[in-house]
């Protein structure tokens, strides 16, 4: 009896030590919010490097859309059981960093295990997005995209026009909708996805025109909006008359647009760049892809560019192992090769800068279109490095509300740009009462 | 002979209780006091720093004009839901009460919706109802109505209201047929021999001994108005456009858990609780006097 029990415990003892030496894998959880086909990609890049590096293992876990895996990080905080590295998207940056505490800075990690990223082989409006006022990066950027004008070519060849000369500025639009919809190839001329961002947002960057205090907030907490200015409010009250005169088509906040474009009610949509290889296989049209448009009065030179995405956060209070682990996930991602296969697999733009890309024999147009898309953001330079708020999410929102008023014609743009102003300053003063 | 055997034990009982109090303070109270609580504190969304804010969040709600027109739509909204459902439930169940053959069908196929979850009916609605592609959009169009629920506050207020209804129906619809299986059958044919007519009938004998019932239901539709809604309302509108189907509850959520401003989540949520409680208590008390229990 006595005996048996004996062996029992080596056994027991064995076990114990053999798992102790042979799983001294330092596991990483990895929260994120791609979905699907980008959920697939990750999962394979993760896998590569899981194989790769036999000391750690990162674990993923899908945590839902972006404000759903920022809820859980909240929630997972204050139950003290938080992840390691967390995807969050760009609008949540201000709440990241703001009370200290949160986060580990992307920099201080790689001081402290002594690694570095490739800085410059990366692009500048992607590390300017996620950098303090020190120029420092915070974050590390993972899935970029830029608000882009897609077009239907055959629409465009069969109202006389040509197809290879893509709308430049905001006049072109007009003009082109107002040609297809007299000729009756369409109801309405364009419409978008992500007002709030892809329009709004995006016309106040791409304009180098200030959205808020501070250099859009990335000075200072202490800010004011000013997005209520005359440019955007002529803009506005444009896109009003245009909606009367149906070459714009309000689609709502969310994507639900993309199906007047699809269906060919729409000659021109606007959309996340990341959405070219989405709609590519679904339209039986030849699709083209530009640059969000400008205003006419504008010169190339003044104009700007925006991003929009996610990052990867460290969080606080991590062992030196796991930042080592960490950083080095972090040098894998941002390595040529893999940076080329999720730009291709994906749709979301490099962060590593294309002539530094492994050269591929044969491209698919999708990926020539792609190649293409990375310099809509890296050519042209930023009076602002985008918009950096408190309570950023609740003011998109209330913008979107004042805009939808405005479609219905409820309201004047001047009037509720101011409204929205007011309302979204309030926010701001909440924000900076919350997290003092 | 003994027909009841009572116990003295005085433990026993609370056993048999426990479980359902253990769920009601772990998931009920528990989160009440929490909201509460962080109504009167103010704190960063991963409660790093949090302090106390005493009114400042309620005030900062009161101040909020889009909180005072999602109050108003909120009532707006649970009147038209609880109506509409009551009397198209009770309309059906009249009806389904006189067929005399396959009532059976008729009564599995109208308390089916309510099987349905209501993010799946939200979706059904907003594809028969999308502007671009939906069958009903079409058929508007037929009339010269551009229907377009992401512009027009109204038709996005009626679409939320007309999938909430059609939930809702089969509930109200279920209740009332059990409602007016339980009127004696000699009421109303005594009164068919005094020389009452089908509508004296209905207005003087089943309505009034239907009331407990419509009592019941109206408060349940409220609430569910109130709480219930909140699925359809994210799938089809996000609260939009502007303002126009924010109502409380969807603004609790949005400011809670996309905000991340707990605070005023809080506050919003304290005052919500308050007004439907309110609202039972008063219904309760007033509307009981004039309630036929049977």
């Amino acid at each position: 009896m006595i005996a048996r029990l004996k062996n029992i415990l080596y056994f027991v003892l064995l076990f114990i030590l053999s798992s102790t030496v042979f799983a001294k894998k330092i596991e990483i959880s990895f929260w994120h919010s791609m979905a699907g086909q980008l959920g697939r990609t990750l999962n394979e890049i993760v896998k590569e490097f899981n194989d790769e590096n036999a000391n750690y293992h990162i674990k993923t876990v899908y945590k839902g859309t972006y404000p759903e895996t920022l809820t859980s990080t909240v929630a997972a905080f204050r139950a003290g059981a938080k992840p390691d590295i967390v995807q969050i998207f760009d609008i949540a940056t201000a709440t990241m960093i703001n009370p200290p505490g949160v986060i580990m800075p992307v920099h201080e990690v790689f001081t402290k295990v002594g690694l570095s990223l490739p800085l410059e082989q990366m692009i500048q409006p992607a590390i300017d997005y996620y950098s303090d006022r020190d120029n420092k990066l915070l974050a590390l950027p993972f899935n970029i995209s830029t608000p882009a004008l897609f077009y239907n070519k055959d629409l465009f060849a069969r109202g006389g026009l040509d197809p290879e000369e893509s709308p430049k500025t905001w006049d072109d639009v007009g003009r082109i909708s107002r040609i297809l919809i007299k000729k009756g190839l369409v109801s309405n001329g364009f419409s978008s996805a992500w007002i709030g961002w892809s329009l709004f947002e995006s016309f106040s960057l791409i304009h180098n025109l200030p959205f808020a205090t501070q250099n859009n907030g990335f000075d200072s907490i202490d800010v004011k909006i000013s997005f209520n200015n005359k440019e955007i409010q002529t803009f506005i009250k444009k896109l009003f008359n245009w909606q009367k005169e149906n070459i714009f088509l309000y689609g709502g906040r969310l994507d639900d647009g993309q199906s007047f474009f699809t269906s060919e009610k729409c000659a021109m949509f606007i959309q996340s760049s990341g959405s070219y290889a989405d709609i590519e296989p679904s339209v039986s049209f030849n699709l083209g892809m530009t640059r969000i448009p400008y205003l006419a009065n504008y010169k190339e030179s003044e104009l700007g560019n925006l991003i929009g995405g996610a990052a990867i956060w460290v969080t606080n209070n991590l062992s030196n192992e796991k930042l080592l682990g960490i950083a080095k996930l972090f040098r894998f991602i941002m390595s040529p090769r893999i940076q080329l296969k999720w730009q291709n697999a994906t749709g979301y733009i490099s962060v590593i800068n294309s002539k530094y890309l492994p050269k591929q024999e044969s491209m698919t147009s999708t990926e020539k279109m792609l190649l293409e898309v990375q310099k809509f953001v890296i050519s042209r330079e930023n009076k602002y490095k985008g918009i950096r708020l408190g309570n950023y999410m609740q003011i998109r929102d209330l913008v979107e509300r004042q805009l939808e008023a405005v479609w219905a014609g409820y309201t004047p743009a001047d009037e509720a740009l101011d409204l929205a102003a007011e309302e979204a300053n309030r926010m701001l003063i909440r924000f900076n009462r919350n997290i003092k | 002979m003994k027909y009841y055997t009572y116990s003295k034990n005085k433990i026993v009982p609370y056993l048999f209780i426990a479980p359902q109090i253990l769920v009601t303070i772990l998931f009920f109270i528990w989160p009440s006091m929490m909201a509460v609580w962080q109504s009167v504190q103010e704190g960063d969304p991963f409660g790093i720093s949090s302090e106390w804010a005493y009114i400042y969040n309620f005030k900062d709600v009161f101040l909020s004009k889009s909180y005072l027109h999602s109050l108003w739509i909120t009532l707006l909204y649970g009147l038209f839901v609880s109506v509409f459902a009551t009397v198209f439930g009770l309309i059906l169940a009249l009806l389904v009460c006189r067929v005399k053959r396959f009532a059976y069908i008729y009564k599995i196929l109208l308390i089916w919706p309510y099987a349905v979850a209501p993010v799946i009916a939200a979706v059904l609605f907003r594809f028969l109802l999308n502007p671009a592609i939906g069958i009903l959009t079409e058929f508007f169009s037929l009339f010269g109505y551009e229907w377009n629920y992401h512009l027009n506050q109204w038709d996005a207020f009626w679409i939320v209201v007309v999938s909430a209804v059609w939930q809702q129906i089969s509930y109200n619809f279920l209740f009332f047929l059990v409602g007016l299986r339980s009127i004696p059958k000699s009421l109303l044919e005594a009164a068919s021999i005094d020389g009452a007519s089908n509508f004296q009938r209905f207005f003087h004998i089943t309505l009034p001994l239907l009331s407990p019932t419509t009592f019941f239901l109206i408060v349940m539709n409220l609430i569910y108005s109130f709480f219930d809604t909140f699925g359809i309302i994210h799938i089809i509108t996000q609260g939009g456009p502007s303002n126009s189907t924010n109502i409380l509850v969807y603004k609790v959520f949005n400011d809670g858990f996309v905000g991340l401003d707990i605070g005023v989540s809080a506050a919003q949520s304290v005052i919500l609780m308050l007004i439907v409680t309110s609202c039972v208590l008063l219904q309760f008390k007033y509307v009981e006097k004039k309630v036929h229990y049977s």
